[in-house]
């Protein structure tokens, strides 16, 4: 038998038996041998191939955000939800109401700043302050307190100080609970709260 | 969770799971879920090579496995089901984008897709155990039409005749293809193995 003639048989022969003919030739021949030998550690790695690798957690999410806009499952807030609810963390709860705090916070200082209530207070307390010295402020956080207007650095510092603090809570909750909801609700809810804080310091930042 | 049985460590059993996701239960769907994302997207990143693309398409494959679990009657195993659903939907997939499933004739061979049918120099010689990642990585160079069948048969455990069912091609074209596809790969696990003995 030839090389040639071997190969014509060698796809049926790797994963079946071989025969005295075949047998013989291997023996023969450290090409094909080592053909064979290559060909069937291949299929046996193959096999052996785990299906271990896990999808990004979106991929759930999506699922279960189609799922209930086609109304294949019921909401969140119904009986299959209740177990993860009882789970959930217990600083999700305050999460929220945090959230609001920065909204109240930002509009009762916006208010008081626009009457001059408090203006002489804020002046007294934000003068003094650098715009780098903000603990926990990100390089964007710092380049605009340092185009904010003085008198109102202290506050907006305290709101982003705040609302980045809600952030880091909300981002760690939704890595350890993908899936939950509320959590993701919440997070974003705190971008956009830091969002407002930009856009309103933004619009108070010196010319 | 009145009246719903549990396995141990408070969750549910498959059966259980398919029988209340039937009903709408959302725990239900995630449940089956979790026992299956990993098997259903490891064969979708196989047979794509393309993680955002295998995300898609496992999420479509539970899509419709969930639109359709009430028709489900248990004759098969659920994973069974669930299986050749992914596998249809990364088939409809790949024909959508215009890839050959499978050549129409078998002597249809590019220059570039054709093995090499050198017989092995020695200092290649693949030594009879093949690392996963490396095989993982040469699995994912192939041609979308060898890519398909190698992964359906050699690592799913389909037989030629359900290949050819799903692909659309005949039995004889399946094996063929099969082991074209072990001979692509032998040649690029003989060339990595090479690139990696000349690094210094």
């Amino acid at each position: 038998m030839t090389c040639i003639e071997f190969q014509e048989i060698l796809a049926d022969m790797i994963e079946g038996e071989t025969d005295a003919e075949h047998a013989a030739h291997l023996r023969s021949c450290a090409s094909c041998s080592e053909l064979v030998f290559d060909l069937r550690a291949i299929v046996s790695g193959a096999k052996s191939l785990c299906a271990d690798t896990e999808p990004n957690p979106r991929v759930w999410a999506n699922i279960q955000r189609t799922l209930e806009a086609e109304g294949i499952i019921r909401p969140a807030t119904q009986a299959g939800a209740t177990l993860t609810r009882a789970r959930r963390p217990a600083r999700l709860a305050w999460l929220g109401m945090g959230v609001a705090v920065v909204l109240l916070a930002l509009g009762a200082f916006l208010y008081s700043n626009h009457y001059g209530l408090n203006q002489q207070v804020a002046e007294s307390k934000s003068l003094a302050l650098p715009a780098s010295d903000v603990p926990g402020a990100t390089a964007d956080d710092i380049e605009l307190l340092s185009q904010v207007a003085p008198t109102a650095r202290a506050a907006y510092a305290d709101n982003l100080r705040t609302v980045n603090a809600f952030i880091r809570d909300a981002e760690d909750i939704v890595a350890q609970n993908p899936e939950d909801d509320e959590a993701r609700h919440f997070l974003m809810q705190a971008y956009q709260e830091r969002a407002m804080v930009y856009a309103s310091a933004m619009d108070r930042s010196t010319p | 969770m009145t009246g719903a049985k549990k396995t141990q460590g408070d969750k549910l059993s498959e059966a259980e799971a398919i029988e209340r996701a039937k009903l709408g239960d959302a725990e239900a769907f995630e449940t089956l879920y979790n026992l299956h994302k990993r098997r259903v997207y490891s064969l979708c990143l196989r047979m794509t090579a393309n993680a955002a693309e295998a995300e898609d398409l496992t999420q479509e494959a539970f899509m419709q496995l969930f639109r359709k679990i009430a028709t489900f009657r248990g004759e098969s195993a659920f994973s069974t089901w669930l299986h050749r659903m992914a596998v249809n939907v990364v088939l409809m997939q790949l024909r959508k984008k215009g890839l050959a499933l499978v050549p129409l004739e078998d002597d249809i061979e590019s220059e570039e897709e054709t093995p090499k049918k050198d017989f092995g120099a020695q200092d290649l010689t693949l030594e009879g155990s093949i690392d996963r990642l490396r095989l993982q990585n040469a699995i994912g160079k192939l041609p979308p039409g060898y890519r398909t069948i190698f992964v359906l048969h050699d690592v799913e455990g389909y037989e030629h005749n359900e290949i050819a069912e799903m692909v659309g091609c005949s039995i004889g074209n399946s094996k063929s293809q099969l082991h074209k596809a072990r001979m692509k790969l032998r040649d690029l696990l003989r060339t990595s193995r090479a690139e990696k003995a000349t690094k210094p």
